[in-house]
């Protein structure tokens, strides 16, 4: 058991993270990608982590989601420490708490739009729920995340039937569909066009403005992090910086040369 | 086909690709390995039948036997050529020899070996006794062991030989007198496969005593042959030469062409078996080739960005082709020459587990591969290989140079079903569905070419279901999935939605696939269930023909005698049921009966035998026959009934010279044989004093499924204690011998045929692997997506696991369904004219679930090694780019 305190921060985290440290590989060939990161992600808020290339801050973002472990340090989701948590508990923990966006490949091919918002849910059995009882398939809240995303006519629809930005806005709809403690979004945008993209960030900004949901997105892109409450800046595995609501020009200025241009 | 030329960057690839190839390597290992036993086999059965037929022949070099002359005469052997053979330069022995077959007896057993009056002569190699020696005067024998054993003799004891003297009486008809004569055992030679083939065993005595024996039945006394000897440095064809200069009108032959043509017979039945078990080695490899298709499709889809790549700097489409085809024909290459090792290695182990069996064959420790055994197999298992390669070469020639540049698409899940595809699948079961329909009709009208036509329709309708496959066995393989995952409670139901999900998302591969197995597990129960109903059926043939195992004091058979039949006395009855496979037992009482019918002006003298329905029904192999018996009715065999003119129903009268009558009614059952039988009760007041005439037998239930030989044993035991207790001749007869050698004879057949299916399946069964391990390679990311959405590893395990089970269960659900079916009709054709009709489908349960659990645990099995490999990669790994 790992014996670091639990977090106390001035607002409600709904993540946090103390001492992160994630080394891939042994010996000569070892690569530090995380240095000792303490980061709270504040519950209600929306989130941007920022960051060139290597910068650490899509490792960053699965290990607060659960998705990879980690050398030291710990990761608390609400009051779970997940770095103590097996990987049945971990698989379960993701399935029900935390919503997931990725940049591509984010449908099962062989399943309607539908059948792809539900798969979080059904994974648990034909039956199963949300952690508080309640099932989204008869209490009208599917339909209304569909209204809300703009999807509701393309529900019965296969993904190879959709544009990138309608197979992006289904995948949003899984991740909120279990109403997750948090949502985690791996540049989300990065594969739309910038009109898409816009629709999509809009989206996620309304989620936490008009829901209270949280968000926490790792991007590259300085306009996508102006939608952010606050945009964490990742350098050499450490949090450099941050930013509270920025605007796109201020993150461009933050992260002036190393982010804009970089290959993601 | 001129194979396409193999680059090191052929290597290159085949060793990139070599866990993806795996599978279908091991296919094509199978395939060839089997093919290349198989002939191997062939080739040794060929040279130890070679072998031992000229050990028949003492090691002569050549041999001189009757001819016909210039003239057309036939040119007998005698003393005089024998002699002078033997002055012939080059000659070290001339010897002339006879063999006959003989009637050999002892007590209530006989034999009826070929026995020679081989001489032992230096040079020739006259078998050396196991025990004992050599007969050396007249009246003496030596016999191969397993014929002492059959007449239950030893060296010191004698048997009888029964020679037959035709003599003809003064109206000028021939009759055959039996003339018996005693011989000394005086030795046991060893037996050996020459002797078996000639016939059931052998003897040897001198030839004094042979001429003996064809003086008695008016035989020519002279040779039959002579066994020549060269002398050192003489070649046989040399001395053939000589020989021939010497005895014209004689045919002489060296001792290799002598067994060529003995053994010619036994060679083309060897062809024979060779050829079907290559048919099922060609059968095994074209399985095979679905794996192939598979692997291949699958490398040449995930190579797509690669190939597109090689086109836009300027690959011409035959370069792409030639590059997929060349990998295909390097690993055919390989795997063949894999398989020739193991063919050859497990022709190795046959020929030892035979020969550590059967001595006496003198097999080759080790059997080395052959021209043929290599050739065969590498050749067939490149063309297959590349054969099989060729439709995912095609698609990879249709890669557009501008796909490197698009991102990767999913796969296309709408295919549109191919109306040519439909219509073909439609018009082979149509054609083959009419055919076989009249085909059955043909043969139930006796027409034996009705099984044939029959056939080739099964066939058709076969062709048609393998290529409508398609459109049945993915719905099957997502309809069973979605019932399945109602049954699997929790968690575990959403793994097995997403398999059935997956079962449907590439229909060729899943068709393909469980195509494979259908084919073999068609093919299995086909067989299993024609031999079961062909097992079903002649049996109650049997059952018909003798109405229990064993009957001691006259024939119950079809074709009993009306002679009047003795009482058997009562040492008889108690030695008989005091026989320990005995299991029960019943005394007959007997009369003989005048029966009147009404209607008919005179009554006809029958037998009757009285038991009492209880213990009828109990003995009977087939109770039914027996089941209207009861005082008051008369039960009347069918054959009899016809013959006799009695309805079923008639009151009939029946009455004994000098006594007693009754009035019965009778009732016509399949009863066999020709004797009437009644209550013992009915029979007492017909005849007081009627004696017990008849014993029945039930024997060991068993015996009847038992190795036939302890079966034969049984009833030899029930003879031996009849003749035994000593009271003359009683005849003793049943149907339990011959019903286990028939029934051992089917079980057989259906071992060796599944045997040689069983690779079949096993290819199919590596081709479910081969599909979920590629299928796992395919869906990396998406197995990843669905593990950091919340996918257990035990559910991605089970999502494999179930994917498995519904490929291997569709195709032997589909298989046994098909399978079920052509067996039946098969036994129903063959059947058809013999059995009048009547043929009994027979499913046998218990074996055709074997065959689905099997199936099961096989897809369960294949998919534990793609599920751990799925599994061990962290979510994480997979959806970084």
């Amino acid at each position: 058991m790992r014996t670091s305190p639990p977090p106390v921060s001035p607002s409600p985290a709904a993540l946090s993270a103390r001492g992160l440290t994630k080394t891939y590989g042994r010996g000569e060939a070892a690569v530090t990608a995380l240095r000792g990161v303490d980061v709270d992600i504040a519950s209600g808020a929306f989130t941007a982590v920022m960051g060139p290339s290597g910068s650490g801050k899509s490792t960053l973002l699965h290990c607060l989601a659960g998705l990879d472990t980690v050398t030291s340090g710990s990761v608390w989701l609400g009051g779970t420490e997940l770095t103590s948590l097996t990987d049945h508990e971990l698989t379960l923990l993701r399935r029900k708490r935390i919503g997931f966006v990725f940049q591509a490949f984010n449908l099962l091919p062989m399943l309607t739009a539908e059948q792809n918002v539900l798969l979080p849910l059904d994974l648990a059995g034909r039956r199963s729920t949300r952690h508080d009882g309640s099932d989204p398939r008869t209490d009208g809240t599917l339909a209304h995340l569909a209204e809300t995303l703009g999807i509701a006519d393309r529900m019965t629809h296969r993904p190879s039937e959709l544009s990138g930005g309608q197979q992006q806005r289904v995948a949003i709809a899984r991740a909120l569909v279990t109403r997750p403690e948090v949502v985690v979004a791996d540049e989300p945008t990065g594969n739309l066009d910038s009109h898409a993209g816009a629709e999509v960030l809009a989206l996620l900004r309304q989620r936490v403005s008009e829901f209270g949901e949280t968000v926490v997105m790792v991007t590259h892109d300085p306009v996508a992090a102006s939608y952010a409450d606050r945009v964490l800046l990742m350098a050499d595995g450490v949090v450099a910086g941050e930013l509270t609501s920025p605007t796109a020009e201020q993150v461009l200025a933050a992260t002036a040369g190393s982010v804009v241009g970089a290959a993601r | 086909m001129i194979l396409p030329p193999i680059s090191a960057t052929t290597w290159a690839r085949l060793r990139a690709d070599a866990g993806r190839l795996t599978a279908a390597g091991i296919a094509i290992v199978l395939g060839t390995g089997f093919a290349a036993a198989v002939l191997l086999a062939n080739g040794v059965l060929e040279r130890t039948a070679y072998a031992s037929v000229t050990t028949d022949l003492a090691g002569a070099d050549v041999v001189v036997i009757s001819g016909v002359d210039q003239t057309g005469e036939d040119r007998e052997i005698d003393a005089a050529d024998a002699r002078a053979v033997a002055d012939l330069d080059g000659v070290a022995v001339s010897a002339p020899t006879t063999s006959t077959y003989a009637s050999l007896v002892n007590g209530a057993r006989s034999d009826f070996p070929t026995v020679s009056d081989l001489p032992a002569l230096p040079g020739l190699r006259t078998p050396v006794p196991d025990e004992g020696r050599l007969p050396t005067g007249a009246g003496e024998i030596a016999l191969s062991s397993s014929v002492a054993d059959r007449l239950r003799t030893a060296v010191g004891e004698q048997v009888g030989v029964e020679l037959y003297r035709e003599t003809i009486d003064a109206a000028g008809e021939p009759s055959f007198e039996v003339v018996e004569q005693q011989l000394d055992v005086v030795g046991v030679l060893p037996g050996g496969l020459a002797s078996q083939l000639a016939s059931s065993g052998s003897g040897l005595v001198t030839a004094e005593t042979m001429a003996g024996w064809n003086r008695v039945q008016g035989l020519p006394t002279g040779p039959e042959q002579l066994l020549v000897v060269a002398d050192d440095g003489v070649s046989p064809d040399e001395l053939r030469d000589r020989v021939t200069a010497v005895l014209p009108g004689t045919s002489v032959l060296t001792a290799d062409e002598k067994a060529e043509e003995t053994i010619v017979e036994f060679l083309d039945g060897v062809d024979i078996l060779t050829a079907v078990a290559l048919g099922f080695a060609a059968l095994a490899l074209f399985v095979a080739g679905f794996v192939i298709t598979n692997t291949f499709a699958v490398l040449v889809a995930q190579r797509t960005r690669q190939l597109a790549l090689l086109r836009c700097v300027g690959a011409t489409r035959g370069q792409v082709r030639r590059e997929v085809l060349g990998q295909a024909a390097l690993l055919g290459l390989l795997a063949s020459l894999a398989g020739v090792v193991l063919g050859t290695v497990l022709a190795t182990i046959a020929a030892a587990l035979v020969s550590s069996a059967q001595p006496q064959l003198e097999l080759p420790s080790v059997v080395w591969p052959t021209a043929l055994a290599v050739l065969v197999p590498v050749l067939a298992g490149v063309l297959v290989t590349v054969g099989a390669a060729i439709p995912p070469a095609r698609a990879a020639t249709r890669v557009a140079p501008l796909a490197a540049l698009r991102p990767v698409d999913g796969p296309d899940l709408r295919r549109r079903a191919s109306w040519l595809r439909v219509v073909l699948a439609v018009g082979f079961l149509a054609v083959g569905g009419v055919m076989l329909a009249f085909g059955l009709a043909l043969s139930s009208s006796g027409n034996v070419y009705g099984t044939l036509v029959a056939a080739a329709g099964a066939g058709l309708t076969f062709v048609g279901v393998m290529i409508g496959a398609l459109f049945v066995v993915p719905p099957i393989v997502s309809g069973a999935g979605r019932l399945l995952a109602r049954l699997v409670p929790g968690d575990g139901g959403a793994a097995v939605r997403l398999a059935a999900v997956n079962g449907v998302r590439n229909p060729r591969r899943t068709t393909s696939t469980a195509a494979a197995l259908l084919i073999g597990v068609t093919l299995v129960s086909t067989v299993a269930v024609g031999a079961a109903t062909t097992q079903a059926s002649l049996l109650r043939l049997f059952d018909q023909e003798w109405p229990v195992d064993v009957s001691v004091g006259g024939s119950d058979g079809a074709d009993y005698g009306t002679d009047v039949q003795p009482e058997l006395a009562a040492s008889v009855l108690a030695a008989a049921s005091g026989v320990a496979q005995v299991a029960d037992s019943e005394p007959l009482v007997g009369t003989r009966a005048l029966v009147s019918v009404p209607g008919q002006p005179e009554a006809t003298d029958l037998q009757v035998l009285g038991i009492t329905p209880e213990r009828g029904r109990a003995l009977s192999s087939n109770p039914l026959v027996l089941e209207p018996l009861a005082d008051g009715t008369v039960v009347v065999p069918g054959s009899l009934a016809q013959q006799v003119a009695i309805q079923d129903g008639q009151t009939l009268r029946l009455t004994r010279e000098g006594g007693g009558g009754i009035e019965v009614t009778a009732a016509v059952t399949d009863l066999p044989g020709r004797g009437l039988v009644l209550t013992p009760d009915d029979l007492q007041t017909l005849d007081p004093r009627a004696p017990v005439t008849r014993l029945w037998i039930d024997l060991d239930d068993s015996l009847a499924t038992g190795d036939p030989a302890e079966a034969v044993a049984a009833v030899d035991a029930v003879r031996d204690a009849v003749s035994e207790a000593g009271v003359g001749a009683v005849l003793v007869e049943g149907a339990a011998a011959e019903r286990a050698t028939f029934q051992q004879v089917i079980d057989t057949l259906l071992g060796v045929l599944t045997g040689l299916l069983a690779v079949t399946v096993l290819i199919a069964v590596v081709g479910v692997a081969n599909t979920l391990s590629l299928s796992v390679v395919e869906r990396t990311r998406e197995s990843a997506l669905l593990r950091a959405l919340g996918l257990t590893r035990r559910q991605l395990r089970g999502t494999l696991a179930a994917e498995g089970v519904l490929l291997a269960g569709a195709g032997t659900v589909l298989g046994l369904a098909l399978g079920s079916f052509y067996g039946w009709l098969g036994a129903a054709s063959v059947l058809g004219a013999v059995t009048d009709g009547g043929v009994l489908l027979d499913l046998p349960v218990g074996r055709l679930l074997l065959v689905v659990l099997g199936a099961v645990a096989a897809g369960l099995l294949a998919s534990v090694l793609p599920g751990r490999r799925a599994a061990r990669s962290a979510p994480v790994a997979a959806l970084a780019e």
